[in-house]
């Protein structure tokens, strides 16, 4: 018999997302459109969110507090890259583009100090 | 107050370092004995003792009666905030993800099957006792580890997309209390 997951009151959905892992979280938010939504409200904060392109490999790594990396997701499929180029302005944000001769430029790796799941759009 | 328990006085843990005892009668009649430091971590049992007025004295006389929680889930609260009354506070919900180690005492406790340990969580989340919605939650959450989204999906029983639209559809198209 499963657990249903939607007939816990909101309160308790909440708790059950917060003590998840990251990664399982974002499964979570990938079953429904509801369910999305109910990761969405539960607004589980992100202390830094890393988005790394390598030359053969793409993911999407959360940062704790203790600065340890965890993997939300790797990405199989990338594209090649030719030239990176690395650029910082701003205070408390860095960004390091990508010269791709196909497809010009992009952005690969960026973080915020403070960033909430809703704002983790892929 | 006077309720006549039908069934006997189960006696969870006798408890000598601390006097001052409750009773706590459950849905189905059942009665419980519980310390004082163990039902404190019940924030609901608690501003219902202190609002009652109920002290040493008068506490064994007086029963609380608990009509939301049954005999079952009422002994495995007595069990569990018998054994951690004396535990350090915890600290206050923050919207960041909480990491703890479930401890083996208690994974065994909430080794259930799905429809008790829901059944657990609701008479929980009515107690309001913090440590041990934390603890079912984490054994509710660690069923989703390293799950599929169409794992979880089976798992939680959540409806997909389709579904929902379906439901919400023939939720609009019935007629309502007045029609």
């Amino acid at each position: 018999m499963p657990m249903k997951f939607f007939n816990f009151p909101q309160l308790v959905q909440e708790n059950i997302l917060k003590v998840m892992d990251f990664s399982d979280v974002f499964a979570m938010s990938l079953c429904s459109k509801r369910s999305k939504n109910r990761v969405i409200l539960s607004t589980i904060k992100v202390p830094k969110l890393w988005h790394i392109v390598k030359e053969n490999k793409q993911s999407v790594k959360i940062e704790d507090e203790s600065g340890i990396l965890k993997t939300v997701f790797k990405l199989k499929d990338y594209l090649q890259i030719e030239k990176t180029l690395k650029l910082k302005f701003g205070k408390g944000f860095r960004m390091r583009e990508t010269l791709d001769c196909s497809l010009g430029l992009r952005d690969i790796i960026t973080w915020n100090p403070v960033s909430e799941f809703q704002k983790c759009r892929f | 107050m006077s309720v006549e328990p039908e069934v006997p006085i189960v006696q969870v843990e006798e408890v000598r370092e601390n006097p001052v005892l409750y009773k706590i009668i459950s849905s189905d009649n059942h009665v419980f004995t519980i310390s004082e430091h163990a039902v404190k971590l019940s924030k609901t049992l608690w501003d219902l003792i202190t609002n009652l007025g109920l002290t040493a004295e008068n506490a064994l006389d007086n029963p609380i009666p608990v009509e939301n929680v049954n005999g079952k889930n009422m002994e495995t609260i007595v069990q569990f905030c018998e054994r951690h009354k004396y535990d350090e506070e915890e600290p206050e919900y923050t919207n960041y993800i909480r990491e703890f180690v479930l401890p083996e005492w208690d994974r065994q406790l909430l080794s259930i099957d799905n429809e008790e340990l829901f059944q657990l969580i609701l008479a929980t989340n009515y107690l309001d006792i913090q440590k041990l919605m934390d603890y079912c939650c984490r054994v509710i959450g660690d069923m989703a580890k390293d799950k599929t989204p169409e794992e979880l999906r089976i798992i939680y029983g959540i409806p997909t997309d389709a579904e929902d639209d379906a439901l919400e559809r023939s939720a609009s198209d019935s007629p309502g209390p007045s029609g």
